[in-house]
């Protein structure tokens, strides 16, 4: 029988452990179970057997750890007789059973922290896919502690199979994963990807994961399994031990199993065949319930959830180019620096979720996008909202996402959403529905309301629910019409209130053309959240909007005991003392003071040139601050708080001219650096850019862990005079070697400085650096003279 | 945990003799708290079976390892404990936050009170075990990580195999052989019946011109 026809008809029971029960049987320290399905198939056929004797439902193949990455080869061969194995045991037995074809992690981390990169990811469980689908009627992708690898496992299931699909976690005692995830997020991810069954499992014990799985229930619509350890690991002279007893581990885990929602319970390490007997006697006559659907909408990063539909909910609006020349020019120039500053202080300012929109004619939006949404995953843990109106672009942010994105935007246009619900069903997503058509934007509330019903029944068509639509009633400029906000609150009104949907809405648009716009802005907010208003897309970071949105929150009893709002005003009273500190900004910057650096330029920009500004301002502050840390006067976190704020004095002078459509800006002098292959220490060239961009370079930063070829090509490409290297690890000095050696063959006219804290003078002189610099001023001053 | 304030000093430069100023004070204090915000310290250890082959080829837990340094690292010792500890993912995510943002000085802060916070854990759970392995008579020696002396980093892929450091703390292995999350120590722990009077730490190490090394000025 097919596996899912048996789901939620009774109590399911998996197996217990594989790994300890091989040890039991002599597997050696370091040897990897799944090469005894080739050595010794008989010891792993007897272990599923006695499972199945024991009365379990489901096998779990011995292929936990059978990917290229730990195998180094034989990947073919080890599923498919691990899978074999399994459905013998499996069809021999006196009862009905299912193969559940095992997947664990690949045991690296995945990219933007670790060295894996997504795709690479799921290369490896695609692999392990089509080696064992054949034989198996589940997979089990388990013991998990990353969402994103979980992301790569399923999407190769689903796309290289038809089987069910299992996914359990390994929480901590405080219910998060190893990446940080909490319980609620955790399940809006996999629900987004539409998993079959989720999980815990290993970990913990049967006690232990009791309110974990009690937290799953009360945010899962999917049904829940759970495969606890005998117990928490003991080392007991030098043997990892499980201690819980067979009849006390079945009573622990008939406990889990009465919860509502959970279909299915096992064992994981420690648990043995009389664990697993015992639990079939107490849990298999455990009734099961069918599962409640969770009503409330939510949208995920890979560390936390955001709910919409109680309290109103910012969405930063900054990161989009539309009127931003600033944001334009960064773009262009693939300068992600600017963007991440935004992403900050967006977040800073309140908000919860950040639109991302890279929408421009000169740029190459799919790529740009799918690279901005990843880069912003590394810094930030708010959830995203993808916004594009390209299929091919949303489709590749919303593979690499990590988390459940909002989509931004679907409308009442067949092809729209012919392109959309497809993309939003397979990887996940709430979805930003604008009421507008072929026909285009309904005058009335009627008109859109009535495409609002559209989209809704399309989209269960395609099987996406209703709590996963947000609407958008559609922000027309008030000054081309002066009933055009009623149109808007009321549209709103009824979709929220009658349609019973979640809303979303970009504010700003309703004060185009006219004067002080945030004051129109404002009130439009304030009306709009009173008339149901779910999420607004706005300028965190102008004041008068999040002052009318903590007013707001307080008035209407969703801010408990005023704290929000106190502290929202205590910050705006505090701001001005910052300012009453009348420094002029050459001490500003040699102080280390970037607001009052930032002040104190925009002050100087109304009476002076911004030539003059960084000429007899911020570049003989930079002096004195490097000459003392030369010196010995000054040290390090001086020096870089001196750097940080200059830095911001730039960023005011830059916003200038880019407001004055580019002034004629000298031609800065390029250099490339990076921190060389396989170092994975990036703070020492992070300091060296900040202090060389200072000093009026233009500077090219590969990251880290970067292959000499790569450094190779950008130095040709961009013609450069000099590349600066970084090194911290003796051990990749030897790949810093290779990238001078490549250089100084195929590219002879650069020169090369290098830079970490193993080197020294000797050791430079030795690999062939041209110049070794002993600090991050160091490299400031050897770049001075070679382009002086 | 505490965090060692003079000891992140000396990671970014400071020395004895030079006090810092009110404001670098106050940056560290303030990155202090936003690092001591996400910090998740998980930690392991297991001891294993210790056997001597030759001067420079110990056995532990089944697995061979080649290292004379370590080797007389354990001359007095008869039992071993693998240990292995992390300030998990949140502190990376944080400098690599700061150092996006333009805070390159809170980047720096971030990284230097995290090297000092991961030190100052191992030296606490170290304590511990050695509080309960003095009942047995038995005595703690420092630790001995990968890449230690003439103990090759690449050392670090067969320590991980004899322990589920990537499942039960999360910490995994670069194809380098660098540890992420990078605040993260794993190490040797020797366990003898004699009391330990060696040099530790940055005595014992070689290279005298490094510019961390401690009582230097």
């Amino acid at each position: 029988m097919d596996f899912k026809a048996v789901l939620g008809k009774k109590m399911l029971l998996f197996d217990g452990a594989m790994g300890t029960q091989l040890q039991e049987n002599g597997l050696a320290a370091g040897e990897l179970p799944e090469t005894w399905n080739r050595k010794t198939p008989e010891t792993v056929y007897e272990i599923h057997k006695a499972y199945a004797q024991a009365g379990c439902d489901i096998l779990k193949t011995n292929t936990f750890g059978a990917n290229a990455l730990k195998l180094g080869g034989d990947v073919a061969e080890l599923v498919q007789s691990g899978v074999h194995l399994a459905r013998r045991a499996a069809d021999e037995a006196d009862h009905e059973m299912f193969v559940a074809l095992d997947m664990g992690p690949t045991g690296k981390l995945l990219a933007p922290y670790g060295d894996l990169a997504f795709e690479k990811a799921y290369d490896l469980y695609r692999e392990q896919v089509l080696a064992g689908h054949d034989g198996a009627d589940l997979i089990l992708i388990e013991t998990m502690g990353d969402l994103y690898e979980i992301k790569a496992a399923v999407l190769a299931a689903k796309e290289n199979s038809d089987l069910p699909i299992a996914v359990s976690m390994i929480f901590d005692e405080k219910g998060k994963l190893l990446t940080g995830s909490d319980v609620q997020t955790a399940v809006v991810t996999l629900e987004g990807l539409g998993v079959d069954l989720i999980g815990l499992n290993c970990g913990l014990g049967p006690d232990g994961m009791y309110p974990l799985v009690q937290e799953m229930a009360q945010v899962s619509s999917t049904p829940l399994f759970c495969n606890p350890n005998a117990g928490l690991p003991e080392c007991v002279n030098g043997v990892t031990s499980y201690r819980v007893s067979p009849t006390d581990f079945a009573d622990a885990l008939r406990h889990i199993a009465e919860i509502d929602g959970v279909w299915a319970v096992g064992g994981c390490c420690g648990t043995t065949p009389a664990h697993l007997e015992k639990a079939v006697e107490v849990c298999k006559a455990v009734s099961i319930s069918p599962i409640k659907e969770k009503n409330f909408t939510a949208i995920s990063s890979y560390a936390k959830t955001v709910t919409l539909g109680e309290k109103p909910v910012i969405i930063g609006e900054r990161i989009n180019p539309t009127g931003k020349k600033r944001l334009k020019e960064a773009l262009l120039a693939g300068d992600t620096g600017y963007i991440f500053s935004e992403a900050v202080s967006q977040a800073q300012s309140g908000a919860q979720v950040l639109d991302v929109n890279v929408g421009l004619p000169e740029l190459d939006e799919p790529t740009v996008l799918a690279e901005t949404v990843a880069a912003l995953q590394g810094i930030t843990d708010l959830p995203l909202q993808i916004d594009t109106s390209s299929g091919e672009a949303m489709a590749r942010a919303l593979r690499t996402y990590n988390g459940k994105p909002l989509i931004n935007s679907v409308n009442g246009k067949r092809e729209s959403m012919e392109t959309v619900f497809p993309l939003a069903q397979k990887y996940g997503g709430a979805i930003v529905c604008l009421t507008l058509d072929e026909d285009g934007i309904p005058d009335t509330a009627e008109g859109r309301i009535r495409i609002a019903e559209k989209i809704l029944q399309t989209a269960q068509s395609y099987g996406i629910a209703k709590k996963d639509l947000v609407f958008d009633p559609l922000a027309m400029t008030v000054s081309t019409g002066a009933y055009n906000a009623n149109v808007t609150l009321q549209t709103l009104r009824h979709l929220r209130h009658v349609l019973g949907v979640q809303t979303v809405l970009g504010v700003s648009n309703v004060s185009f053309g006219l004067p002080k716009r945030a004051h129109i802005n404002a009130a439009f907010f304030a009306l709009a959240m009173e008339n149901g208003l779910s999420a607004g897309i706005i300028n965190p970071k102008s004041d008068e909007m999040m002052n009318a949105y903590y007013a707001f929150c307080a008035l209407k009893g969703l801010d408990n005991n005023f704290e929000a709002y106190i502290a929202n005003a205590t910050d705006a009273a505090a701001a001005p003392t910052a300012n009453s500190a009348e420094t002029d900004l050459r001490t500003a910057v040699c102080k280390g003071l970037k607001e009052a650096a930032q002040q104190d330029t925009q002050k100087l920009l109304e009476t002076m040139p911004p030539l003059e500004i960084i000429q007899t301002q911020l570049v003989p502050a930079l002096d004195e601050v490097g000459k003392g840390f030369e010196a010995g006067t000054l040290f390090l976190p001086q020096l870089l708080m001196s750097a940080d704020a200059a830095k911001a004095a730039f960023e005011v002078l830059k916003s200038g001219f880019a407001d004055q459509t580019q002034t004629t800006q000298a031609e800065k002098h390029k250099i490339v650096i990076a921190t060389v292959q396989g170092d994975i220490h990036d703070i020492g060239k992070n300091i060296v850019k900040v202090l060389l961009e200072n000093y009026g370079f233009e500077v090219i930063d590969l990251g880290k862990d970067v292959p000499p070829e790569r450094v190779l090509e950008a130095a040709q490409r961009e013609q450069v005079r000099l590349v600066g290297l970084s090194a911290l690890m003796t051990t990749t000095v030897e790949s810093m070697a290779r990238t001078i050696a490549l250089l100084h063959r195929e590219y002879p006219a650069c020169k090369i400085m290098v830079g970490g804290a193993v080197l020294t003078q000797d050791y430079a002189d030795r690999i062939g650096a041209d110049f070794y610099s002993k600090d991050a001023m160091g490299s400031v001053r050897y770049a001075e003279k070679l382009f002086s | 945990m505490e965090i060692c304030q003079s000891e992140a000093l000396r990671y970014l430069g400071y020395r004895a003799n030079r006090p810092p100023d009110t404001q670098t004070l106050a940056l560290l204090q303030e990155t202090q708290a936003q690092l001591e915000a996400v910090l998740a310290p998980k930690s392991l250890y297991k001891e294993v079976p210790l056997r001597r082959i030759s001067e420079s080829e110990t056995e532990i837990g089944g697995i061979v390892f080649q290292s004379r340094k370590l080797q007389r690292h354990l001359r007095d010792s008869d039992r071993i404990l693998l240990f292995a500890a992390t300030l998990g993912a949140g502190a990376d995510r944080l400098i690599r936050r700061f150092a996006a943002a333009g805070e390159t000085a809170k980047a720096a802060a971030a990284q230097a009170l995290g090297a000092a916070a991961i030190e100052g854990y191992c030296d606490e759970l170290c304590a511990q075990i050695a509080e309960r392995e003095e009942k047995n008579g038995y005595y703690l020696r420092q630790r001995f990580s990968p890449g230690y002396g003439d103990l090759p980093l690449e050392a670090q892929r067969d320590f991980f195999k004899l322990f589920d450091i990537t499942k039960r703390i999360g910490v995994t292995l670069t194809d380098q052989c660098m540890m992420l999350p990078t605040k993260s120590v794993t190490a040797f722990v020797g366990l003898s019946k004699t009391p330990s009077c060696a040099k530790s730490g940055c005595e014992t190490c070689p290279d005298t011109a490094c510019a961390y090394r401690k009582g230097e000025t």
